[in-house]
């Protein structure tokens, strides 16, 4: 006799169990609090048997008096998140005098006696229909129950009370202002008792689903009615700001002029600068990231340099770009490109802006029209807690496969003596100039330089990062390894698309240094992959799906090109190491970006992600955000700030025991 | 402005003076669509609109033919927005005959049109109920509105709303509902029911429980549409608004009451009966706490088993407790605009709740006794102003007198027959008769009222109340005072016989109610039977089967006397009736077999062979085709024969023979050889 669980009972056959947990509970991180799931065979009084996976409960003690009372509880405590928990127990047999507890308890409460009679221990007894309530004295509270009852706990941890069902009839409240981390737990006391638990894996006989929609909805009407006193209409202005500076943020240029004349809203910023961010967006997402750095830095000249970083994350993301073929340094043959290499002193990339045909002027003009509001809104990434990240160890995992067995030993020896005496190296100077190494060279560094990343040698230069010839002295150790691995390894292990191409050698390097790459404005600053799609058909043409796609495009000059930016890069980091130190980031970034040569077709490899055009936007809104900062502006819009605060108040809701959040998400209210 | 009002009576304003102009034609429409924005949220305007007689002119366009489809449009909405107005222009509206006007012309001219007249038809169903008989009338195609409405309703969703509540307000009947089932309003509704607009929902679910309520017939067809018992269970889930769980409870409630659906399924036991217990919890407003428990109580009244589970579904009996301290909570309906006294209210449906909860099990009983003040508040609220209070204290004490522990305790103790006395006087029939079926469970024997009840002229009143032309109140009062005449004592006797008078009892005897008339026979059975002096009636039981010796048998004779020899010739007049149900002649025989206990009358009896072989022949009758009710006949006949020769008796010989020579003897074999009175 089920009741109201009439879909449960037909689809539960096919139903893995740990399915239903998550359908029932789906606000629980079970990573971090565990759903009970069955009988702790550890917390449990030893006159307690169990069986049938640790769900069914037998007593096997002489149950003489109530001295002779065990319990067991469950594997874990109820997760918060849950927001209303419910198990049932089927009374298998009364046994002798069916003296059955069923209740909760915290966790160190004795496990020698029923549920109820202690501190911190509650519950519902077989034999009289009373329930205890961390006392030996019971209150009457439902009928008794005994052999072929199913009795079933729900702990609601919203008002943090309990109640109990007896065959799918709800007995009323038993038990107000419970404490958190209870655990499920039954007690018994006489031979021949026997219970068995159901925690979810199979339907319930009440209908527990019937009562969470109750406090689903309660929790919404609360959010949704929570009163906001606003009698000088300050409430009201302040969601207008908010409106508005999302749009300034994001560059819908239209859009927040209108709003601000409709709202009586000043804008900080002047409408010329949110074009020019615009623009400059535009480029990015288009792919045109070689233009975008140049636009970059005409309209702000001293950005890019007062921050390295973002300009090492630029071209790494430039370097990708020019392997998708989408740069304009290497698209469609046009060979505007006037490389000017081997420039020591100052950031190597940065002198070539100048000579671009394709001028920010020219670029605006053609944009012509006045629309410069972007047709789509901002994907809403904010909610998302972790950025889609790429796991290094996996990456360089596939590489290593692919690499010939010399290569691991190599591999295997050099990192040996990254931690060996071999520190002071001769060697330091001998790759530098050499102009000649393998691309499959550059990928194995990679791969060492990650196993390297978390020695003991790394964590030493960070930690004395201030301490100048410590510091020099051990990232001249590691450059020198790098090199001496370069100078063993000169053959050619890449064969690619665009037809014959000879040995291609790249320096590797390892980049270290000192300024984290702000990750939580990274993360939060969402946009569109078509945030300028009112731009150029050729920007169209670049982001249009190839049927065969070929590095650089199949241009055998543009891969010469690209390698020759690579080189660049590969010094720009080394020399960012060298004045900043080490910096996890930019390593990563250059590893996954050079790591895309050592596949002949790097769309579908592995890191062939980094090539999707998405893969644009958090390096997007890093740069908006550092443009606005380098203005005084806020570089989070006080909406996506918001949003994340909410966010985290939800995850901390659910670490502080607040049943609530089980059933209010955040994402519930973006649309 | 008071001035600008009195002058605006006087002479007739512009707009209106154009309309009743009939030279002004052209002019029409343009002071129709002023009128109707003047009109639109001013209860002053409608009335000095009505005041210069628009209203039959808007209703003569209506119906003519002849007038062009926007003056009809826009006489509708007015119409409708004055049906907006208050309950005066509403009555005024219905004298100009309306709604026949309206239904006549509820043609399909257009959409706007047709919503127009719906709504104004809506808006005069909703306050005044007796219009909807119209709906039925037929018409000049012979037949009535109801197809016709019912057409319109995939029309659009104002149609939907408006003949949603025009069905609701127009099912009042069993007439109404069987003739809507016959017109397929189910399936047309059923839809409706999902709708994703709320007020087309609510009045569609409302339309639904007036349909089912009390009616098999309908029940029967809605549990035979696929799905849509399921569709009234989703519709009752807890993430609804209150108000749409409550009306989903109801109309499974009636289906359950209706047959349709059996105590045994969970929808019933578990989420009709859940349901329903939450909507008496204290978080949810007054109104449908009272309708919670006034229906919970309709659902659970017939069958014990949901008794059972109602008593300890989430705290039933304390909430339904807590309804009683509610006092002087005045507030206004939300569906009429009246002032409702809600603490009468709660008290009224709590006292519904428990006597349907505590009808059958006495348990329950002891559980709800037990609630603080509850014979209190009882007592209190048999004083109530409110009858409808008033009679639903007495039903729920009508279920706790059906338990001998309380009677014997808890309700004597709080003299609850002091205020019942005075109530079985009440000019309200319905209290009366409560009243009444207390006091007959308060009159039982081992009652220890029954002694106040007597002191205080209990006899004489219902002496008085069994010649009632009220059928339920002469049979109360026969039974009480059966109650009465159990083992009591001969003064009681006496004076319940000289109380009731030869022809009140005779009148009784032949009751045409014949459950009457073996009530007033058991009463003479009782008066009949031997006296024993002891009080402790538990004893007595044992002494009456042990030494029968002992007791006093002449009382029968000098009761016999007393009851004269016109109600004796009525008793035996019953039993020469073989056409009359066994219940009857059971106690019609037991009457003579008492009778053949007392000295005097055994030889009264013996020597009237008539009435002894009339007495006889249900020894060996076997014309009934059970045999059970033989036996019950059978029995008291031997009985009166043991009596008839009892030994212990002077005469008793030539008693015996005198039976013997009627063939006793071989009518006696005859029935030992069969089986079923050898067990």
């Amino acid at each position: 006799m089920a009741t109201g669980t009439s879909q449960g009972e037909s689809s539960s056959s096919g139903e893995d169990s740990s399915d239903r947990l998550k359908k029932l509970y789906p606000a629980v991180d079970e990573d971090e609090t565990p759903l009970p799931r069955s009988w702790s065979p550890k917390d449990k009084f030893n006159f307690i048997g169990l069986s049938q996976g640790n769900l069914r409960v037998h007593y096997k003690g002489v149950g003489k008096t109530h001295k002779d009372a065990a319990s067991v509880r469950a594997t874990n405590p109820i997760p918060a998140a849950c927001g209303i928990y419910y198990f049932e127990v089927k009374v298998i047999s009364k046994g002798r005098d069916g003296y059955m507890g069923i209740g909760l308890s915290a966790q160190g409460v004795n496990m020698n006696r029923l549920p109820g009679w202690d501190k911190h221990s509650y519950g519902y007894h077989g034999d009289d229909g009373n329930s205890f309530c961390s006392s030996g004295a019971g209150q009457p509270y439902g009928p008794t129950f005994t052999t072929g009852d199913t009795v079933g706990c729900c702990v609601n941890m919203i008002d943090n009370t309990c109640f109990y069902t007896k065959n799918g009839i709800n007995l009323g409240i038993a038990f107000t202002d419970l404490p958190p981390n209870l655990y499920p737990t039954v007690g018994l006391q006489t031979p021949g008792e026997v219970v068995e638990a159901n925690f979810g894996q199979i339907p319930f006989v009440f209908d527990i689903e019937d009562y969470m929609k109750e406090w689903r909805m309660k929790t919404k009407l609360t959010v949704e009615r929570f009163p906001v006193p606003d009698r000088k209409g300050e409430f009201q202005t302040a969601l207008h700001k908010i409106v508005c500076t999302y749009l300034v943020h994001h560059g819908y240029c239209a859009a927040a002029e209108a709003f601000a004349r409709a709202t009586d809203q000043p804008i900080v910023e002047s409408i010329e600068s949110i074009r020019n961010r615009q623009k400059i967006q535009k480029l990015v997402l288009a792919g045109r990231m070689g233009e975008a750095i140049e636009t970059t830095q005409l309209l702000y000249p001293t950005l890019l340099d007062a921050k390295p970083d973002l300009l090492f994350m630029l071209k790494c993301r430039q370097f990708v770009e020019m392997v998708n073929g989408t740069d304009s340094e290497v698209q469609g043959g046009v060979s505007n490109y006037t490389f000017v290499g081997g420039v020591s002193g100052g950031y190597p990339l940065s002198g070539g802006g100048g000579s671009h045909t394709r001028s920010p002027k020219s670029y605006r003009s053609s944009d012509g029209s006045n629309r410069s509001s972007p047709a789509h809104s901002p994907h809403p990434y904010v909610h998302a807690g972790t950025p889609p990240q790429q796991h290094p160890q996996q990456n360089y995992y596939h590489i290593g496969q692919q690499q010939q067995t010399f290569h691991h030993q190599q591999t295997h020896h050099h990192h040996h003596t990254v931690d060996g005496p071999l520190c002071n190296s001769p060697n330091r100077l001998s790759g530098k100039g050499q102009g000649q190494q393998s691309l499959a060279s550059l990928s194995l560094v990679y791969q060492q330089h990650h196993n390297n990343s978390y020695n003991n040698a790394s964590e030493v230069s960070d930690g004395l990062q201030n301490n100048n010839p410590m510091n020099y002295g051990h990232i001249e150790d590691e450059e020198a390894l790098m090199n001496s691995t370069n100078a063993v390894l000169t053959r050619d292990h890449i064969t690619m698309n665009g037809g014959p191409v000879g040995p291609r050698l790249i320096d590797g390097d390892e980049m270290d240094m000192c300024v984290e790459i702000d990750h939580s404005s990274t993360l939060s600053n969402g946009n569109s992959q078509y945030n300028g799609t009112s731009a150029h058909s050729e920007q169209m043409d670049v982001d249009a799906p190839f049927q065969k796609r070929q590095m650089c495009g199949g241009n055998e000059a543009a891969i010469e090109k690209m390698l020759a930016f690579g080189r660049e890069l590969k010094m720009m980091s080394q020399k960012l190491r060298k004045e900043f130190g080490k910096n996890e980031a930019n390593k990563k970034a250059l590893q996954d970006a050079f790591s895309l040569l050592a596949y002949s077709d790097p769309w579908n490899s592995p890191i062939g992600s980094q090539l999707l055009p998405v893969k644009r936007e958090p390096v997007c809104a890093a740069l908006n955000s550092a443009i606005l900062e380098s203005k005084g502006l806020p570089k989070q819009p006080p909406l996506e700030l918001t949003i994340a605060q909410a966010n985290q108040c939800m995850r901390l809701m659910s670490k502080s025991g607040i049943g609530a959040c089980a059933f209010a998400t955040v994402s519930d209210y973006l649309h | 402005m008071e001035v600008d009002f009195e002058s605006k009576c006087v002479q007739v304003p512009k707009n209106i003076a154009v309309l009743l102009n009939d030279g002004m034609s052209s002019e029409w429409v343009q002071a129709l669509v002023s009128v109707k924005n003047d009109v639109i949220g001013s209860n002053r305007e409608k009335i000095l609109t009505i005041q210069h007689g628009l209203v039959p002119r808007l209703l003569r366009w209506i119906s003519d033919e002849s007038v062009s489809a926007d003056l009809k449009t826009e006489s509708a909405i007015i119409l409708g927005s004055l049906s907006k107005g208050t309950p005066e222009i509403i009555r005024s509206l219905i004298n100009e005959k309306t709604v026949p006007v309206l239904l006549k012309s509820m043609t399909n001219l257009n959409l706007r049109y047709t919503e127009a007249i719906l709504r104004c038809m809506r808006s005069i169903f909703l306050v005044s109920p007796e219009s909807v008989e119209c709906l039925y009338e037929e018409h000049q195609f012979e037949g009535t509105y109801i197809p016709h409405l019912l057409s319109l309703v995939p029309c659009s969703v104002v149609c939907q709303e408006c003949i949603s509540i025009i069905i609701e307000k127009a099912c009042l009947t069993r007439e109404h509902q069987m003739y809507l089932l016959e017109n397929n309003t189910l399936s047309v509704l059923s839809p409706l029911l999902s709708s994703e607009f709320y007020k087309v929902q609510m009045p569609t679910l409302r339309c639904f429980a007036n349909m089912c309520y009390k009616n098999p017939a309908v029940c029967a067809a809605v549990a035979a549409e696929p799905n849509l018992i399921q569709v009234f269970v989703e519709l009752m889930a807890r993430d609804k608004p209150s108000e749409m769980q409550m009306a989903a409870a109801k109309v499974l409630t009636y289906l359950h009451r209706g047959g349709a659906i059996p105590a045994t399924d969970p929808i019933i036991s578990r989420k009709t009966l859940g349901t329903l217990a939450r909507m008496c919890k204290r978080d949810r407003p007054l109104e449908e706490n009272v309708k919670g428990a006034e229906t919970l109580a309709y659902l659970v009244e017939a069958d014990p088993d949901l008794q059972a589970i109602a008593s300890i579904t989430d705290h039933l009996i304390s909430v339904l407790a807590n309804y009683l301290t509610y006092k002087d909570v005045k507030k206004v309906s939300s569906s009429d605009q009246k002032e409702v006294d809600w603490g009468c209210e709660m008290k009224r449906a709590a006292y519904l709740a428990f006597a349907s909860v505590c009808a059958n099990d006495e348990e329950i009983r002891d559980k709800v006794i037990k609630k603080e003040g509850l014979i209190e508040q009882i007592l209190a609220s048999m004083n109530s102003v409110n009858e409808g209070e008033v009679a639903a204290s007495l039903r729920c004490l009508q279920s706790l007198t059906r338990s001998v522990q309380q009677i014997r305790t808890v309700l004597n103790d709080n003299a609850v027959w002091k205020p019942l006395i005075q109530m079985v006087q009440s000019n309200n029939r319905e209290i009366m008769v409560l009243a009444m079926t207390c006091l007959c469970n308060l009159a039982l024997d081992f009652s220890p009222s029954k002694d106040a009840l007597l002191q205080n002229n209990a006899v004489e009143f219902l002496s008085q109340c069994s010649s009632s032309t009220d059928n339920t109140v002469r049979l109360n009062a026969v039974w009480a005072i059966m109650s009465l005449t159990y083992c009591a004592s001969e003064p009681l006797r006496v004076r319940i016989i000289s109380s009731l008078g030869t022809e009140k009892l005779l009148k009784i005897i032949e009751d045409p109610i014949l459950l009457i008339r073996q009530k007033a026979l058991c009463i003479v059975r009782n008066l009949l039977t031997s006296l024993h002096d002891c009080e402790d009636r538990d004893v007595m039981l044992q002494r009456v089967l042990r030494e029968r010796c002992t007791s006093d048998r002449t009382v029968i004779d000098r009761m016999v006397k007393l009851l004269g020899s016109e109600v004796i010739e009525a008793v035996f007049r019953t039993v020469r009736d073989p056409t009359l149900p066994v219940y009857v002649l059971e106690q019609a025989l037991c009457i003579v077999s008492n009778m053949a206990d007392g000295p005097c009358c055994k030889e009264h009896i013996i020597g009237k062979t008539e009435e002894l072989q009339s007495v006889l022949k249900y020894l060996e009758k076997d014309s009934y085709p059970d045999y059970q009710p033989v036996t019950r006949l059978q029995l008291p006949v031997l009985q009166f024969i043991t009596n008839i020769i009892d030994i212990s008796e002077d005469a008793a010989s030539q008693r015996l023979m005198i039976l013997k020579n009627l063939g006793v003897q071989r009518i006696l074999e005859e029935v030992s050889y069969k089986k079923d009175l050898q067990k």
